[in-house]
C-alpha cells in the first residue's frame, strides 16, 4: 500500500490543528519530558528483565546466553500450597488495610475538619500524622511492647480485673491479620487524612450556608455536603489502593511475624524473599514479579471498569 | 539570586578541590591500596591511625579500603553476583560458595606456590586438601583451620545454662540430665516466684528469625550430639551416617520435657514471638534461670549480669536427656566452605597474596593476638607470655581493643583455631587460653562457683570431643547447591518444624501426642523423594571430607 497516497487523504485541517496545539505547549511538554524519561529509564526499560523469568537464570552469564525453561517456574509457583496460602494471606490483609484504612482516614479528616479551635486541629493533626514518619523497625517495636504479656495492654486489662492472665496476642494466629490492620490504622490515618482534608478545603462555603438555610444539622451537613463533595477523591483513591491489593506491605509483616503465626503472617513479598531471593532463584522470583503485576493490572482495570459503570471519577 | 549561585559554586569548588586532595595524597606515599568487601557486621571506624593497622601498613605498604556489611549478606552478595562488580577482596561468609558458582574468584594454585608459602604452612596439608575443589583449584582462603594439634580452649561453645544462684541454692551439685536440670529450675522458680520484681520463668529457647537454633536444635544437641546443626550424624557399623533432625524419638521426648515445664506455668512462651533484642533485655532482668544457646549469643547480657554480682549469670552445664551421652563439644573445626577469595577484578593479584602472605606469617599473629611484647604482653623466664592488671584490663575493653589497637578487622581470615598453639607448643593463640591470663580476668563470683564445683575453667565440665568426628565435623558447614531443590525441600522442612515445635512446646494437658500426630503427618507430606535427595546430599559430602582425610 502506497503510505504517502493514505497520508494525502488526510483532513489537512486536523493535523494542523495537532501541531499548533502541540507548538502552543511546547513549553509543557518540555516539563513533562523528564518525567518520560524517567519513566521510560526505570519502569519500561527493566521490563526487558522478565524475560529472566523463562530462564533459568544464573548471575555472571549475559542475560541472553541463559538456558530457557518455558514455563517452569510458573508451574513451580502455581504448584506451591505455600504460595497460595501467602496469596490468601495477602489478599486478606489487603483488604482490612484499605477498608479500615480508608475508614478512619475519612473519620479523622471529618472530625479535624469539623473542629473549630485552630491550634487544637493543629495539635491533633500533628499528632495523628506523626507516627507515619517513624520507622517500621521502630514501629514494630512498639507494637510488640505494647502487646508483650508484660505490655501496657495486658497490663490494663489485667490491672482493671477484665482479664485474669495476661495474654500472648502476637501469638494467637487468629489475631495476626487484625494487629496488622489496626497497626495500620494508629501508623497512617492521620497521614492518610491529609489529602481528604485538603479535597475539603475546596469546599464552597456557601454550600453549607444553604444547608443551615435548610435546616441542616450538623451531622446533616457532614453526610449531604462534605462527604458527597470529597467522593471523587475517595474513589480515585480507592481506585489506585485496589491496583496495590498485592501490596500488603512486606516490613510490617516481616517485623511482627513470627513462627506461631507463620500460616497467616506470610505476604507474597515474604514468600518470594524466603523462596526466591534467599536461594537466588531468580528466575522463579521474576516469575512471581510478573504474576503480581498481571494480577494488579487486571484488579486496576476492573475497579475502573465498576467505577465507570456506577457513572463514577474514574483513573482513565 | 546571583549571591546564591556563586556560594553554590564555591562549595562546589571545594569539594571538588578536597575530592582531588585526597587523591594526590594517597597517590604519593606510593602505598597500594585494595578494596575488600567483609560480610561481617562490624562497627564502623577507620585502621589506619590504630596500632596494629599502622604496623601492618608499614611492614607491608599495602593498604586496605574497607567495606562493612550493612544489612542482609544474602542480598549484598546477589547483587554482586549479579552485577559483577567486585572489590579486590571479598570475605563472603556462608555466601562464599555462590560468588564462586558465579565465577567471581581467581584460582590461586600458582599464587599460592609461588608466593603463599606462609599460607600453606599455616593450614598445613591436610588443611589445603579439604579447601581443593572439584578441579583441584584453590579459591578462598578460609576464615579459620587447626593448627597443629594441640588444643587448649575455656570457652565452651554452647551448652545447657543455668543461673550460678540456682546451683548455689542446690549447693553446687551438678544435674545429671536434661529432666533433673528442669526439676532444678522449676523448684527454684517455685520458691522465688519474682526476682526483681519481675516473673521468674524456669526456661527459655530463643526463636526469632535465623536465632531459631536455640529452640530448634534442641533434639539434635540434647542427644548427644555436638552442634551439626544440618543432621544428626552417627557412628554407626563403622562409619558416619546421617539421619534427620527433628522428627525421631528424641525430639519427641525433649518437646516433651519443654511441655512439662510450661503446663507448670514456668516456660516464658514470650520466646515465641519476642526478638532478639527483647530476649537479651529479659536476660539481664536476671529473671530467667535457664535456656540453651550458643556462648557468643549473649555475652552482652552474660557480661551485665556478671558485673551486678548477685548471682544471675549463667554456667554452662553439659547436660543431655536421660539415656544419652553428653557430646557438646566437637573437634576444633576447620571452616573449609568460606572464605576469603580474590576477585576477578583485581589488578595485583600478586601484591594481594604477598600481602595475605605476611598476616599468615607467626610473628603477625603474635602481633595480632598478643600486640607489641613489654608494651601488650610480657614474657616470663620459662618461655611463656602473660599480662599484668593493666594490659588486662586494657585488652578487656573492647573499644580500646578495636579502636585503639585495631587488629579486629583482620580477624575473619587467615587465622589460626584459638585453641590451638604457637609453634613453641608453650603458649596459646588466643590469650584468654593463656591460664594465668583466663585466671587474673575472672571476677570474684566466678572464683567462687569455680571453686565450688573444684574446676580450674568451666569447659572442664565438658568431655572431651570424639577424636574420630575429625574425620568430617561440622556438618553444618556443608553448602546445597545454590537455588537447587535440595536447598528448596531444607526450607520445607525448616517451615514444618518452625510452625509445629511451638505447638508442640504449648500444647494443652492431653495434646501433646495428638499435635506430635498432625507434626508427623504434616512432614510425611513432603515426597520421599526429596528428603531423601537432600540425606543423599549430605551423606555424601560427608563420606567425600572422609575421603579426603585418608578414609576410616
Amino acid at each position: 500500500m502506497n503510505r504517502v497516497g493514505i497520508g494525502k487523504l488526510r483532513n489537512p485541517g486536523i493535523e494542523n490543528k495537532f501541531f499548533k496545539q502541540l507548538k502552543s505547549q511546547q513549553l509543557l511538554l518540555l516539563m513533562t519530558l523528564p518525567f518520560l524519561i524517567h519513566l521510560i529509564i526505570f519502569r519500561y526499560i527493566p521490563l526487558v528483565g522478565w524475560i529472566m523469568a523463562f530462564q533459568d537464570y544464573k548471575p555472571a552469564i549475559g542475560m541472553f546466553s541463559q538456558k530457557f525453561v518455558g514455563l517452569k517456574h510458573f508451574i513451580d509457583l502455581f504448584k506451591d500450597i505455600t504460595f497460595f496460602m501467602a496469596l490468601r494471606n495477602t489478599i486478606a490483609m489487603a483488604s482490612i488495610k484499605l477498608v479500615l484504612g480508608t475508614f478512619f482516614a475519612i473519620l479523622t479528616a471529618v472530625l479535624i475538619n469539623e473542629t473549630k479551635s485552630r491550634s487544637f486541629k493543629k495539635s491533633v493533626q500533628v499528632i495523628s500524622y506523626l507516627p507515619h514518619f517513624v520507622s517500621w523497625v521502630v514501629a514494630a517495636n512498639i507494637v510488640l511492647d505494647f502487646l508483650s504479656p508484660s505490655g501496657l495492654l495486658n497490663n490494663i486489662l489485667v490491672g482493671t480485673g477484665i482479664l485474669s492472665e495476661p495474654i500472648l496476642f502476637m501469638g494467637n494466629p487468629k489475631n495476626f491479620w487484625w494487629i496488622i490492620g489496626w497497626s495500620h490504622v494508629w501508623k497512617s490515618a492521620g497521614f492518610g487524612a491529609i489529602i481528604y482534608l485538603s479535597a475539603m478545603t475546596a469546599i464552597d462555603p456557601q454550600l453549607y450556608e444553604a444547608a443551615s438555610i435548610d435546616g441542616c444539622g450538623r451531622m446533616g451537613k457532614i453526610w449531604n455536603i462534605t462527604l458527597p463533595s470529597i467522593k471523587p477523591t475517595i474513589i480515585i483513591l480507592l481506585i489506585m489502593n485496589i491496583g496495590h491489593l498485592l501490596d500488603a506491605g512486606f516490613e510490617q509483616q516481616y517485623l511482627l511475624k513470627n513462627n506461631l503465626v507463620m500460616d497467616y503472617s506470610e505476604v507474597f513479598d515474604i514468600y518470594v524473599l524466603r523462596y526466591a531471593f534467599e536461594h537466588y532463584r531468580f528466575s522463579f522470583a521474576a516469575a512471581a514479579g510478573i504474576f503480581k503485576s498481571t494480577v494488579s493490572i487486571i484488579l486496576l482495570l476492573s475497579a475502573n471498569l465498576v467505577a465507570k459503570s456506577l457513572d463514577q471519577e474514574t483513573l482513565m | 539570586m546571583k549571591k546564591i549561585l556563586v556560594i553554590l559554586f564555591m562549595l562546589v569548588a571545594l569539594t571538588l578541590s578536597f575530592a582531588n586532595g585526597a587523591k594526590e595524597a594517597s597517590a604519593q606515599d606510593g602505598d597500594k591500596t585494595f578494596t575488600i568487601f567483609m560480610g561481617y557486621e562490624k562497627e564502623n571506624y577507620p585502621t589506619s591511625g590504630t596500632i596494629f593497622g599502622n604496623w601492618l601498613e608499614e611492614q607491608t605498604g599495602v593498604k586496605l579500603n574497607w567495606e562493612i556489611l550493612v544489612g542482609d549478606l544474602k542480598q549484598k552478595v546477589g547483587i554482586m553476583a549479579a552485577s559483577g562488580d567486585y572489590p579486590d577482596l571479598i570475605a563472603a561468609r556462608n555466601q562464599t560458595y555462590v560468588l564462586h558458582e558465579a565465577g567471581a574468584f581467581i584460582p590461586l594454585n600458582k599464587l599460592l606456590e609461588e608466593h603463599g608459602q606462609d599460607i600453606l604452612k599455616l593450614w598445613g596439608e591436610e588443611g589445603v586438601k579439604m579447601i581443593r575443589q572439584a578441579d583441584g583449584e584453590i579459591y578462598w582462603l578460609p576464615q579459620t583451620m587447626p593448627y597443629g594439634t594441640k588444643v587448649r580452649k575455656t570457652q565452651e561453645a554452647h551448652a545447657f545454662y543455668m543461673q550460678k544462684a540456682v546451683l548455689e541454692y542446690f549447693n553446687y551439685k551438678l544435674p545429671k540430665n536434661v529432666e533433673e536440670a528442669m526439676a532444678m529450675l522449676t523448684t527454684y522458680a517455685e520458691t522465688y516466684p519474682e526476682i526483681n520484681g519481675n516473673k521468674t520463668f524456669a526456661f527459655t529457647a530463643l526463636n526469632d528469625g535465623w536465632r531459631e537454633y536455640a529452640l530448634l536444635n534442641a533434639p539434635h544437641i540434647f542427644s548427644g550430639h555436638p552442634n551439626d546443626g544440618k543432621a544428626n550424624v552417627e557412628w554407626v557399623n563403622g562409619k558416619w551416617q546421617v539421619s534427620m533432625v527433628g522428627f525421631d524419638d528424641a525430639t519427641y521426648k525433649i518437646y516433651k520435657i519443654y511441655n512439662d515445664v510450661y503446663k507448670k506455668g514456668f516456660y516464658d512462651v514470650e520466646a515465641f514471638v519476642m526478638s532478639n533484642d527483647q530476649y537479651q533485655a529479659k536476660l539481664t532482668t536476671g529473671s530467667i534461670l535457664g535456656f540453651y544457646d550458643q556462648w557468643w549469643n549473649f555475652t552482652q547480657a552474660q557480661t551485665l549480669l556478671k558485673e551486678q554480682g548477685e548471682g544471675r549469670w549463667y554456667i554452662p552445664v553439659p547436660v543431655v536427656m536421660d539415656g544419652y551421652v553428653e557430646e557438646f563439644e566437637g573437634p576444633i573445626e576447620p571452616q573449609s566452605t568460606e572464605g576469603l577469595g580474590i576477585s576477578v577484578s583485581c589488578k595485583d593479584p600478586v601484591a594481594v597474596i604477598k600481602y595475605l602472605n605476611f598476616l599468615a606469617k607467626e610473628e603477625t599473629l603474635k602481633m595480632r593476638f598478643w600486640g607489641r611484647e613489654n608494651i601488650d604482653y610480657l614474657v616470663e623466664a620459662d618461655g611463656l607470655y602473660t599480662r599484668n592488671q593493666e594490659q588486662n584490663d586494657r585488652f578487656r575493653d573492647q573499644d580500646w581493643r578495636n579502636k585503639t589497637f585495631g587488629a579486629d578487622y583482620w580477624s575473619n581470615f587467615l587465622m589460626p583455631n584459638m585453641a590451638n598453639f604457637f609453634k613453641d607448643g608453650k603458649n596459646s593463640i588466643a590469650p584468654n587460653n593463656q591460664p594465668s591470663i583466663y585466671r587474673a580476668q575472672l571476677l570474684p563470683e566466678e572464683v567462687e562457683a569455680l571453686d565450688a564445683l573444684k574446676i580450674d575453667t568451666f569447659f572442664d565440665l565438658f568431655r572431651t570431643p570424639n577424636p574420630k568426628r575429625a574425620l568430617y565435623f561440622p556438618a553444618w558447614s556443608i553448602n546445597y547447591p545454590t537455588g537447587s531443590d535440595i536447598a528448596i525441600t531444607e526450607q520445607k522442612v525448616a517451615d514444618v518444624r518452625r510452625k509445629y515445635t511451638p505447638l508442640l512446646v504449648t500444647a494443652a494437658e492431653g495434646d501433646y501426642d495428638k499435635i506430635w500426630a498432625q507434626y508427623i503427618a504434616e512432614y510425611k507430606k513432603i515426597p520421599k523423594a526429596d528428603i531423601d535427595a537432600m540425606m543423599g546430599y549430605l551423606q555424601k559430602a560427608i563420606d567425600e571430607r572422609v575421603a579426603v582425610k585418608g578414609g576410616y
